[in-house]
C-alpha cells in the first residue's frame, strides 16, 4: 500500500470517513481487532466546542475511553486533551477576530490552519468561503493577527495528529 | 509473514485516517472592540489651503456608529501618502487593524480635485482596497463622506451610508412660526428648507432613487399628499379624495404611492398610480389601517390596524390583498418599517406603558426591544439595514435620536433648529 501524503487531501466528511474504511478492510481481508475498531469510532467524534464552559462540560459528559494498553503512538488521544488545546487555539481567534457588519445571517467560512510545532501559522486556505468577502477577509485578518499560537507546547504525536493542519469554522450565528 | 504485513498495513491505515478526520474548532464569537483604522492626513498637493481636513471628516463619520476607532494624527509616527511609503510594522505597533492613506490633486476638470488613496489590511500586509475618486473642490464634506462609505464598504461588507440624507419636519419655534420640511446630511450638515408652512407638514417619504419627496400638507385646510422634487422645489399636489388623504410611502419601482384614505369612511390602505393618477383600494376593514410601508421587493405592504382591538402590524399581498398579522407580543405595535433584506421589521412597540422602538424578525416572530427611552416613534431604517433613526423626547424636547441595529451604540442627532419629527433616511445616493 502505497503511503498516503497525509496532508494534501481535502477534509472528507466525518460520515464518508466512516465507511471508507470498512470497504477497504474486506477487500485486503484484514480483520481489525475490536479495540482498534472502537478505537476509531472514538476518533471520528467532531469536536463542536459552542462555548469554553460548555466545552468543559461537554468533556466530563464525554464517556470515559478504556485504557488501552497498547502503543500510545498508534491510538487517539482522549478527547479532554484535544478539547483542551482546541478551546485554547478557539480564544486566541476569538479575541482578534472583529466581525464585520454585514447583517445578513448564515454565513459561514471555513479555513484550514497549518501550524508548526511552535504554534506559528505557516499557511491558511480558505475551504469553504461566505461568499461574502470582507467577511472571509475578516476570518484571514483574524488570523493573521494571532500569527502564531501560544500555550500550544503538546507532546508531538498529538501535534501531529490534530494540530499539524485543523480547520477552523467561523460561524457567528450559532 | 502475512499477520506483519497486516499490521503494516493497519498501522498505515490508522495514521493515515487521522489526517482525513481533520480537527474542527467553531469560532461562533469576536472580539467587542471597535476595529482599529489610522487615517493620515490626505497629503493635499493643490496650490489652496484645504478648508475642512478630510481625514478630520472621515474620522467623525467613521466613529459615529461605534464600529471604528480611528487614531488621530498625533498617535502616527508617519505619514505616509502613496502605497511604497507605508511600513506595516509602524502600524502593528500602534496595532492598527486598517490603514487609510491618500493624496488630493488638481483634476483636469475646473474646479474639481482627484485624490487617490489606499487602504491596507495591515495584520495580512496588504492593500485590499486603491481608487480615485474625482470631486468638487466646493463640497469637500462630499468627497470625505464618499471615502467614509468605501472604507465602510470594504471592511464592513455593507454599504456606507455617510453620503445619505435625513429628511425630517420640524416644528414652529420661537424663531420661526412655520411648520418646516427639512433635508440636511446625516451628519446634520447642508440643511436646507424643502418646504415651510404655517399649517402641519407631515410623514415625508423618499422616492427610491432619492429626488423627489412625498410628504402631507395641511395648507389646503384639509390633508393633501404632495410630491416635490428636490432639485428644482416644484411640487404639486396628487389627486384629493374625501376625507384624510395621509401616509405616502414611494413603491420600490417609484411607479405608486401607497397612501391612507377615508373616502369610504373609516382609514383603509389604497395605492396611487402616479402614471394614471388614480386610486386603488388594497385593504377594507372597518377597523382604521393606516402607516403603510412597502416591502422591498414590492409584493407586499406593512400596516397598522386596530382590527384586533388594538394597534398591530398586520401584512398584506398586494396582488392577493391577503392579510396576515405579524406582531402578537404585546397591545401596542404600530409604524412598521422594513429592514431592506425584508426579511425583519423595525415598529414602536408599548411595553409596561412605554414606548420603544423594536425590532421582529417576520418569520420568528420574536420581538426585541432596541431603545431604552420612552415615548420612542417614528423609527427609519438606514438604507444598509443597520442603523435606526427615530423621534424621540428629551427634556420636553422633540428630538431625533439613533441606535444600531444590534443595539450597542446609540447617539443624538443635534438639532439644528427648532423641534424636529418624523424621520425619514433617504436611500443611498448617487
Amino acid at each position: 500500500m502505497k503511503s498516503l501524503s497525509l496532508y494534501k487531501i481535502d477534509p472528507i466528511p466525518a460520515y464518508i470517513v466512516y465507511e471508507k474504511p470498512k470497504k477497504i478492510i474486506k477487500n485486503k481481508r484484514i480483520s481489525i481487532p475490536e479495540e482498534i475498531k472502537a478505537e476509531l469510532q472514538e476518533k471520528q467524534e467532531k469536536i463542536l466546542i459552542s462555548e469554553p464552559s460548555i466545552a468543559l462540560e461537554e468533556i466530563t459528559s464525554i464517556s470515559p475511553i478504556p485504557e488501552k494498553n497498547f502503543n500510545r503512538d498508534v491510538v487517539n488521544f482522549s478527547q479532554s486533551e484535544i478539547s483542551r488545546y482546541s478551546s485554547i487555539i478557539k480564544q486566541q481567534v476569538m479575541s482578534q477576530w472583529k466581525k464585520p457588519s454585514v447583517t445578513n445571517s448564515d454565513l459561514i467560512t471555513e479555513i484550514r490552519i497549518t501550524l508548526v510545532p511552535t504554534g506559528e501559522i505557516i499557511n491558511t486556505k480558505i475551504i469553504k468561503g461566505s461568499g461574502i468577502k470582507s467577511f472571509d477577509d475578516s476570518a484571514l485578518t483574524a488570523i493573521a493577527r494571532v500569527g502564531s499560537f501560544e500555550d500550544l507546547q503538546m507532546p508531538s504525536n498529538l501535534f501531529e495528529k490534530h494540530f499539524r493542519q485543523f480547520i477552523l469554522v467561523f460561524n457567528p450565528n450559532k | 509473514m502475512n499477520a506483519l504485513k497486516g499490521l503494516i498495513l493497519i498501522l498505515l491505515f490508522v495514521s493515515s485516517q487521522s489526517s482525513l478526520s481533520q480537527l474542527r474548532i467553531e469560532i461562533t464569537g469576536g472580539a467587542e472592540d471597535p476595529i482599529n483604522i489610522a487615517v493620515v492626513p490626505i497629503d493635499w498637493k493643490l496650490e489652496f489651503p484645504q478648508e475642512e481636513y478630510l481625514h478630520e471628516i472621515i474620522k467623525k463619520d467613521l466613529e459615529s456608529f461605534g464600529e471604528f476607532k480611528v487614531l488621530p494624527p498625533e498617535g502616527m509616527l508617519s505619514f505616509p501618502s502613496t502605497e511604497e511609503e507605508v511600513f506595516y510594522r509602524d502600524w502593528r505597533l500602534l496595532n492598527v487593524d486598517y490603514l487609510v492613506v491618500g493624496n488630493a490633486n488638481k483634476s483636469e476638470i475646473e474646479g474639481e480635485l482627484k485624490i487617490s488613496y489606499f487602504i491596507f489590511d495591515i495584520a495580512r500586509e496588504r492593500v485590499i482596497h486603491k481608487a480615485i475618486l474625482s470631486g468638487s473642490i466646493k463640497s469637500i464634506r462630499r468627497v470625505a463622506h464618499n471615502m467614509s462609505d468605501k472604507i465602510y464598504k470594504k471592511v464592513q461588507g455593507i454599504p456606507g451610508i455617510f453620503s445619505t440624507r435625513l429628511a425630517y419636519i420640524d416644528k414652529p419655534s420661537l424663531d420661526d412660526k412655520n411648520y418646516n420640511l427639512r433635508i440636511s446630511d446625516i451628519d446634520g450638515f447642508n440643511g436646507i428648507s424643502l418646504f415651510s408652512s404655517p399649517q402641519p407638514i407631515m410623514s415625508p417619504n423618499w422616492s427610491p432613487l432619492g429626488d423627489r419627496m412625498a410628504y402631507v400638507s395641511f395648507e389646503e385646510g384639509t390633508s393633501r399628499i404632495f410630491i416635490q422634487t428636490i432639485s428644482t422645489g416644484t411640487r404639486s399636489g396628487i389627486k384629493l379624495e374625501k376625507g384624510i388623504n395621509s401616509s405616502p410611502n414611494w413603491s420600490p419601482k417609484g411607479d405608486k404611492l401607497a397612501a391612507v384614505l377615508s373616502k369610504e369612511g373609516n382609514p383603509d390602505i389604497f395605492l396611487y398610480d402616479l402614471k394614471r393618477e388614480s386610486w386603488s383600494q388594497i385593504t377594507e376593514h372597518f377597523g382604521i389601517d393606516t402607516e403603510p410601508d412597502w416591502s422591498p421587493n414590492g409584493k407586499s405592504l406593512l400596516f397598522t390596524s386596530n382590527r384586533s382591538g388594538s394597534p398591530q402590524i398586520y401584512q398584506v399581498n398586494v396582488r392577493s390583498k391577503r392579510v396576515k398579522r405579524l406582531t402578537f407580543e404585546g397591545t401596542y405595535n404600530a409604524r412598521a418599517r422594513y429592514s431592506p433584506d425584508g426579511k425583519s421589521i423595525v415598529f414602536v412597540h408599548r411595553r409596561d406603558g412605554v414606548f420603544h422602538i423594536a425590532t421582529q424578525k417576520i418569520k420568528s416572530g420574536k420581538v426585541r426591544i432596541l431603545t431604552d427611552t420612552s415615548l420612542d416613534e417614528s423609527p427609519t431604517i438606514s438604507p444598509n439595514g443597520n442603523v435606526v433613526i427615530y423621534a424621540t423626547k428629551r427634556k420636553d424636547e422633540d428630538i431625533l435620536a439613533g441606535i444600531t441595529i444590534d443595539g450597542k451604540t446609540k447617539f443624538i442627532l443635534p438639532s439644528l433648529r427648532g423641534e424636529v419629527r418624523e424621520p425619514a433616511w433617504s436611500p443611498i445616493l448617487d
